[in-house]
């Protein structure tokens, strides 16, 4: 596999094309379960870092839609550098804005039709909410790297093509602590990793 | 009578082993906000397991994943993300879906030998009805209340605990809690009055030496308490002191208490389950010893009337003297101190409870004359099966008053508790008495009621 620019799959966001060569692909794969059962399709698996490497954000736009006065998705993971939509699908107003130090914004009241867009160019969590619906809530994470899953509602998750090589793995879930495992990425084949959110 | 108890005792299982037990649903707030059965926290209504003390000591909170396990989802007042606005914005919160409500109804017959033939066999039904107020605000406030809307006859009887509890204030997680309102102060925290399963309550929490002050009366104050490393618990703080003639004067009781648990489930809930266990919950091989000091001063009142003959204006006529009423208040205060001992041990299905109060109150009848008293008492529960406990007590107390032996007598529960189903129990105590001798005068003498059998009663409890 080494010398070839891979093609990778960005499992939410779209696709896009790693910047580099000299990688070997691998999958991670495994099942999360989180205290109580509530909520699992909103933890999101990540690779921490991969170092030395730069990734570019997908060509076309992730959406954040506001639908029935709630944010859709709830929780979505970008890689850095990546321009989300924010239209308003709503029969009513409503505003954007995070207090997050990651990306701090207000796009303002905006009624129906209108849609705006944010570009995230920093690392982090970026709350999301609407000052004219308190209630309202979602989180934009913004990664280093293309090499995250959002979980299914039956707890499994898939991350592939990451490059062979040791690495940090997240699971992370807006209501609990965050759990990480260091995880190697064989030259062949792929590993298996399970997370127990519970804090 | 031994054969007559060892008789109700067969007939108690007997007739236990006739009920079926199932899961029970309606229950009060905090079973309905979990959607959990009462055996989640208690042991037997309303006596608490280790699990259920620890969502006490948090504040009414879940030890691990409280947000993810409340199935009844309360309405947002902010969405989380609303701290990262803060303070320009204010901190969000929620309220609960509905009221935050459940009733404790108590309804018993009572056998009291004591009493004049004809007249010892009553039906006390209800004995009581309570409402019970219980909520999160999150998990950064608890809220519990306790309203006694009838009692023995009498009804509005009135508010017994209200208070709010903010957790984590500051530093780790369970280290500072703030308590106001309410409450029953924390040196009863060994053994509270709402933790038992007996009717009568150990002597320890309930001994009133001089005629008013005792430990579990729920007063108004700030309580601050916490739990270190998960082993260790504290509590200090000022109330206002009850029996009070004046409750608003400015010399307020103080008290402080620790206590240090070795082995089973952590005072925080360290060690439990991540799920809400509903079977075996009793089980907590652990030791736990704490302290207690309370100081306080009861101010006190009597009111007494003098008549006399005015003979004034009648010319010495007795036909026309008047009687003069002259009206007398004396107001004295007294200081008393306490310090106490309680111990909690369990394995498997059994528990052993102890505890020892020591006083003296420097002035409690106005006469300069000084009472010391001592009272303890020793408790075992065993658990036959979930829905069958029994359970033997054993107090005593003492009193002197210079010379003078006040209290000196032994007090004995048996009891035997059925889970006809979670949420409603049925209890059968009875109450014996041992008056010993004591010196009057200088001189012994014998006590005025010989009788040990003083008290049986059958009580039911349902729970909504």
């Amino acid at each position: 596999m080494k010398g070839f620019l891979l093609p990778a799959v960005a499992l939410v966001t779209g696709a896009f094309i790693l910047s580099t060569n000299e990688i070997s692909a691998g999958d991670v794969k495994g099942s999360v379960k989180v205290l109580g059962g509530k909520g699992i399709e909103h933890v999101v698996v990540y690779i921490e870092k991969v170092e030395g490497k730069t990734f570019s954000p997908p060509t076309k736009n992730p959406v954040v839609d506001q639908i029935r006065m709630t944010f859709t998705p709830y929780v979505l993971p970008v890689t850095s550098g990546t321009t989300v939509d924010f239209p308003n699908s709503d029969s009513t107003r409503h505003n954007v804005f995070s207090p997050s130090k990651t990306k701090k914004f207000n796009l303002g009241t905006y009624p129906a039709g209108i849609s705006k867009k944010v570009t995230f160019d920093k690392t982090g969590i970026v709350s999301l909410l609407c000052n004219v619906h308190a209630e309202m809530s979602a989180f934009v994470l913004v990664l280093q790297n293309p090499y995250y899953a959002m979980v299914s509602k039956n707890g499994k998750y898939a991350i592939s093509g990451v490059p062979a090589g040791t690495y940090t793995l997240v699971a992370w879930h807006p209501k609990f602590k965050l759990k990480q495992a260091e995880v190697v990425i064989p030259q062949e084949g792929g590993i298996t990793a399970d997370f127990f959110l519970d804090e | 009578m031994k054969n007559n108890l060892l008789l109700l005792g067969a007939c108690t299982i007997a007739m236990g082993s006739l009920l079926v037990v199932e899961d029970a649903l309606a229950i009060p707030p905090f079973a309905r906000k979990y959607k959990t059965s009462c055996t989640t926290c208690h042991v037997a209504i309303p006596k608490r397991n280790a699990f259920g003390e620890a969502f006490r000591r948090n504040g009414f909170v879940l030890p691990r994943g409280d947000a993810q396990l409340i199935k009844q989802e309360p309405v947002s007042l902010g969405a989380e993300g609303w701290k990262e606005a803060f303070p320009n914005a204010v901190w969000p919160g929620v309220i609960p879906p509905d009221f935050p409500i459940g009733a404790y109804i108590h309804t018993r017959t009572v056998y009291d030998p004591l009493k004049p033939n004809g007249q010892k066999i009553g039906f006390d039904m209800p004995h009581e009805l309570e409402l019970l107020f219980g909520t999160a605000f999150g998990n950064d406030v608890g809220l519990f209340g306790e309203w006694i809307a009838f009692e023995s006859g009498q009804n509005a009887v009135g508010l017994q605990r209200f208070f709010f509890q903010f957790n984590d204030v500051f530093g780790p997680n369970n280290a500072i809690n703030i308590r106001v309102g309410r409450f029953e102060p924390g040196i009863t925290s060994g053994y509270m009055q709402a933790n038992r399963i007996t009717l009568d309550r150990p002597l320890t929490i309930d001994y009133r030496a001089s005629g008013d002050w005792r430990p579990r009366d729920n007063q108004a104050g700030i309580e601050l308490n916490g739990i270190l490393g998960s082993q260790f618990e504290y509590a200090v703080g000022v109330v206002n002191g009850e029996g009070k003639t004046i409750p608003f004067k400015d010399r307020k009781d103080v008290f402080a208490r620790a206590a240090f648990k070795i082995g089973g489930m952590g005072l925080d809930g360290g060690g439990a389950d991540v799920e809400l266990k509903e079977s075996d919950n009793w089980v907590d091989n652990a030791l736990t010893v704490g302290a207690y000091l309370y100081n306080g001063n009861t101010a006190k009142g009597s009111t007494s009337t003098t008549q006399t003959i005015d003979t004034a204006g009648s010319g010495g006529d007795p036909t026309k003297f008047k009687i003069k009423s002259t009206t007398t208040t004396r107001n004295w205060g007294n200081d008393f101190n306490r310090i106490g001992f309680d111990l909690r041990a369990g394995y498997e299905r059994f528990e052993l409870t102890g505890g020892l109060i020591m006083g003296d109150d420097e002035n409690p009848f106005s006469d300069g004359k000084k009472l010391k008293h001592t009272a303890y008492f020793g408790e075992v529960d065993y658990i036959i099966y979930p829905w069958l406990i029994g359970i033997m007590r054993v107090n005593h107390a003492t009193s002197k008053l210079v010379d003078d032996e006040r209290d000196k007598y032994w007090e004995i529960n048996p009891n035997i508790t059925i889970l006809y189903r979670a949420n409603i129990r049925f209890s059968i105590e009875s109450r014996f008495r041992v008056d010993e001798k004591r010196t009057i005068g200088g001189v012994e003498r014998d006590p005025t009621e010989k009788r040990a059998f003083r008290l049986f009663r059958v009580n039911a409890m349902f729970v909504l």
